[in-house]
């Protein structure tokens, strides 16, 4: 299964690119194995849309990887 | 260490000492109890019973980083309840060196007044030679009279005038008097009691000590190492800066756009973190995108703005002004934005309440969105102090009223920051239930695990992030701290210990919060708020944000739970 990520996090450019996952994996354990923490270190949408760290991802999907919102 | 009671009326002093164990009150949670119990909920905002409360956080002054923060309260003009409003900077600082963790001022007086404290006491002097001018006039006079090395706290034609968009500015570490106690309207209360400046002289003065060095020293170097190793703190904003939130309020259509009627902007490129930044850097000369307001601060949010010769426009240029005074206006252009923003600092206005207020005078069609220079001269005419220039000066929901216009972004008459409330849901909650009014400061859900365009777990998230608001306030510390150290209260408690000298435990800073935020609640009862005021306006329930496809949906029933009549009260 193959999706798509784009950083939007200027410290981690490296994460932008194209993905080859297995069936089933959660984009919560896709944003855990970036090292990253959900929310405090990135806010995450996938295909224009906000979901939960439960959310399964399927093939195609887009995943943008947002400047969290911790204050301003 | 002691508190000052200035009577303003009189224009007599005098000094209290504040026993031990009430050095863990600090900020917000000492203007809260120090208005809670002094003033009387009735009391008319601008009489003679208000009184206007400046305090330092407990971990002001001890020069560990980003910690530098002084708290202004009082009870608002324009929520009618409690009001706490903190700013960085160095007068803080200063405040702590002589000795204070806290200033009263009583009375109010027709005339204007410059109060100066130093080591032996407190002297008054007519301030007209100040009055009536831009207050970066005002300031670098008032530098010149008194001395480069002094702390500042200054008040501007709008505070003069009493005007509710009004807010008390003081000096960042390079003497830009730009850091603003903006919201509240509490420049009106300083404008009332004849407060227009106030110089803090520390000359002959020691730095600050902590009581008991080890243990502070020792909690300094865990709390520096996770500033350090934060990406928020060490990289988002020293690169980016505040103005790091724009593409994602823009995404998650939270961006408010001409008067908040949706979340998306589409000139969101030409005024985002990646066109300031580049701006900055193109044209150099004075300008920095990275800068910090208190000195010894290693996330360095701020900036320094520069025009197309390299000179300072002003400093800094933050998400909430670009938001307010751009977004929220339909304006796209920078530079406009800065000049704006420029003309808020030197009148002495809240960015935030005025750029909502010409919002709904944009959206009443006083002049068309979009139009910058038709912005700028509303705010001229306030600084002017025309009818006009008033309306827009007493905020948006008086502008609303004037104009009879439904579309008002505000709580408890208080206007909405730069989150669009049906796009981040759990801000609207906090919008709602805060004593505070319409405050992202009181509690920022946006790095809460939930999904934000959901009612789901909204009121738990808004509860938990009105609490950890309300301790970073009392201490001192700089919300953007939050990242590294939110939810780590034991090392805050180590901190604490080591700096005033007392045993502090976590479970004590957590109840020293709570019991904040119930005498903040306790006195806004007092003034007549029911729960009938911790609501949005009823449009944002039924009218659909385009950019997010929400409306707020939060049951009343469950913001109830934390509001005025809920657990936290």
């Amino acid at each position: 299964m193959k999706v798509v990520v784009r950083s939007h996090l200027t410290w981690r450019q490296d994460l932008s690119g194209e993905l080859h996952l297995a069936s089933g994996v959660t984009v919560g354990q896709l944003v855990q194995s970036f090292n990253l923490l959900w929310g405090e270190d990135a806010m995450v949408v996938v295909n224009n849309q906000m979901v939960d760290e439960s959310y399964e991802l399927q093939e195609g999907d887009q995943v943008e990887l947002l400047v969290p919102l911790v204050g301003g | 260490m002691q508190l000052l009671r200035i009577d303003m009326t009189n224009l007599t002093y005098r000094y209290e000492e504040i026993p031990d164990e009430d050095l863990l009150l600090g900020g917000r949670a000492l203007t809260a109890k120090i208005v809670y119990q002094e003033v009387p909920p009735t009391a008319h905002p601008l009489g003679p019973h208000n009184k206007l409360v400046l305090a330092n956080g407990v971990l002001t002054g001890s020069m560990a980083s980003s910690t530098d923060r002084t708290s202004l309260g009082a009870k608002s003009p324009l929520t009618g309840g409690t009001k706490e409003s903190n700013a960085g900077g160095i007068a803080g600082l200063k405040l702590g060196r002589l000795g204070l963790r806290a200033i009263i001022f009583e009375g109010i007086r027709d005339d204007f007044q410059v109060i100066r404290i130093h080591k032996d006491g407190v002297q008054f002097e007519p301030a007209d030679p100040y009055l009536n001018q831009p207050i970066s006039q005002s300031a670098a006079k008032l530098r010149a009279r008194y001395g480069d090395h002094v702390g500042l706290y200054i008040i501007g034609v709008a505070g003069e005038k009493k005007m509710l968009t009004a807010g008390v500015s003081n000096m960042d570490k390079d003497k830009n008097p730009t850091r603003f106690y903006g919201r509240g309207g509490l420049g009106a209360v300083a404008g009332a009691k004849g407060i227009k400046a106030l110089i803090l002289d520390d000359t002959g003065v020691e730095r600050n000590k902590p009581r008991n060095p080890e243990r502070f020293r020792a909690a300094l170097k865990q709390y520096n190492q996770w500033l350090r190793e934060n990406p928020g703190t060490s990289k988002m904003f020293p690169e980016l800066g505040t103005m790091a939130m724009l593409d994602t309020t823009q995404r998650l259509g939270a961006l408010p756009t001409r008067n908040f009627s949706t979340g998306r902007f589409e000139k969101h490129e030409a005024i985002n973190a990646q066109a300031l930044r580049e701006t900055i850097l193109a044209r150099g000369g004075e300008g920095t995108p990275t800068h910090s307001c208190m000195p010894g601060c290693v996330i360095r949010c701020s900036n320094i703005y520069p025009d197309k010769e390299g000179r300072q426009v002003t400093s800094p240029i933050e998400y909430e002004n670009v938001s307010l005074l751009g977004s929220n206006l339909g304006i796209g252009d920078l530079d406009a934005i800065v000049e704006l923003n420029r003309w808020c600092n030197e009148y002495g206005v809240d960015t935030i309440e005025t750029g909502a207020a010409i919002g709904v005078a944009m959206e009443a069609g006083v002049i068309p969105f979009g139009d910058h220079e038709g912005a700028l001269r509303l705010l001229h005419e306030l600084g002017q102090g025309t009818p006009l220039g008033r309306i827009i000066g007493a905020g948006a929901a008086m502008v609303g009223k004037i104009y009879g216009i439904r579309r008002v972004p505000v709580v408890k008459g208080q206007a909405m920051p730069a989150y669009e409330p049906r796009g981040l849901k759990g801000l609207g909650v906090t919008y709602a239930t805060s004593p505070q009014g319409a405050d992202h400061t009181a509690g920022h859900t946006g790095s809460a695990k939930v999904n934000h365009h959901e009612a789901k777990g909204q009121v738990e998230a808004s509860k938990n992030a009105q609490i950890n608001a309300t301790i970073f306030d009392a201490l001192g510390i700089c919300s953007f701290a939050s990242g590294a150290i939110a939810g780590r209260y034991d090392l805050l408690a180590e901190l604490v210990s080591g700096y005033i000298g007392l045993e502090v435990t976590a479970d004590d800073i957590v109840q020293m919060a709570k019991d904040t935020l119930k005498t903040e609640h306790a006195f806004n009862r007092g003034a007549g708020m029911t729960k009938v005021h911790d609501r949005l306006p009823e449009h944002f329930y039924e009218e659909v944000n385009p950019a997010s496809q929400t409306v707020f949906d939060v049951p009343n029933e469950e913001m109830d739970t934390i509001g005025i009549e809920g657990s936290l009260a």
